[in-house]
């Protein structure tokens, strides 16, 4: 029942929204633009979300089983609008996408090179999206170096709505841009330091009785203090 | 999926969907931006769209009649 509620709201907005890109008239180009800076939005709080998760940072007040659940949920969420993003050009007159033009990097002759970052970043997000469901199969490690294409994906998500977009120059989409990059940049720079932080933590008691001696003076342990 | 933190989730969908309706409001009130199309230009290359703006003295967005024209052309 509340997984219907949920998913029914989801997937009931994206068909509403689907039909109103398909009536006469701009709203297909209206709707794909929208929908692709929501779907920016959602992206960036589940990359913002998964990189507090790793760094171990998340805000204590929230369980982590939740915080790992909205990351998630909103890389889902993402990938939904994503979908609605590029569906709803199909229905649209004003720069005329075809199918192929959505599906292949560089097929498109409007502002190609930066379609094209549009394009891998949906055919990542997929990827990444699917691996949390074969986690098992896969195994940890090549799923975490599947995860890390997020990064990727999320610059290549930045670059198409720069360039691609023709809502870029607005001064709250810019600004949005602008906030979101910094935050995940400054959180990553978090998560590198906090990981080298723990690893030169779990190597000290084993290094105090075998490597210590050999240990460049002030390296590693440097950051660890 | 969607069974633990339902509400949470639930929110996030309805917030998301309320941006796309606002957004597509605005963007309805102002109109197709001259610059969004192919054939203007700087159309083909970067995301500026600020040509229409240069190019039309006085005129801070492309008028629905600028619209019109360049959609039949």
């Amino acid at each position: 029942m509340k997984s219907a509620l949920v998913l029914g709201a989801l997937w009931g907005g994206m068909a509403a929204m689907l039909f109103a890109a398909a009536t006469p008239g701009p709203y297909a180009w209206y709707v794909s633009r929208a929908a692709g800076l929501v779907a920016y939005v959602a992206l960036s709080a589940s990359v913002l979300l998964g990189l507090l998760i790793s760094s171990r940072s998340g805000p204590r007040f929230l369980p982590k089983v939740a915080v790992f659940e909205m990351h998630q949920f909103l890389a889902v969420l993402g990938l939904a609008l994503v979908g609605l993003h590029a569906g709803a050009l199909v229905f649209d007159h004003t720069v005329n996408f075809s199918i192929a033009d959505i599906l292949v990097p560089f097929a498109s002759s409007y502002r190609p090179g930066w379609v094209a970052a549009g394009v891998a970043r949906a055919w990542l997000s997929a990827a990444i999206a699917a691996s949390f469901w074969v986690k098992k199969r896969i195994g940890q490690k090549t799923w975490r170096t599947i995860h890390f294409g997020s990064f990727a994906g999320y610059f290549l998500a930045l670059v198409h709505g720069f360039g691609a977009g023709t809502d870029s120059h607005v001064p709250v989409v810019y600004w949005m841009y602008v906030v979101s990059a910094a935050a995940v940049v400054s959180l990553t720079i978090f998560r590198v330091l906090a990981a080298r932080s723990m690893r030169a933590k779990s190597r000290r008691p084993a290094g105090r009785r075998t490597v210590a001696p050999s240990r460049a003076p002030g390296a590693p342990a440097s950051l660890s203090s | 999926m969607a069974t633990r933190y339902w509400r949470t989730k639930l929110a996030a969908t309805i917030g998301a969907g309320g941006l796309l309706i606002g957004s597509v409001a605005l963007m309805a009130a102002e109109g197709v931006p001259a610059a969004a199309q192919p054939g203007s230009a700087n159309g083909a290359t970067t995301g500026g769209g600020d040509i229409a703006v240069t190019t039309r003295e006085g005129a801070s967005q492309p008028t629905r009649s600028d619209e019109r024209q360049s959609r039949a052309s």
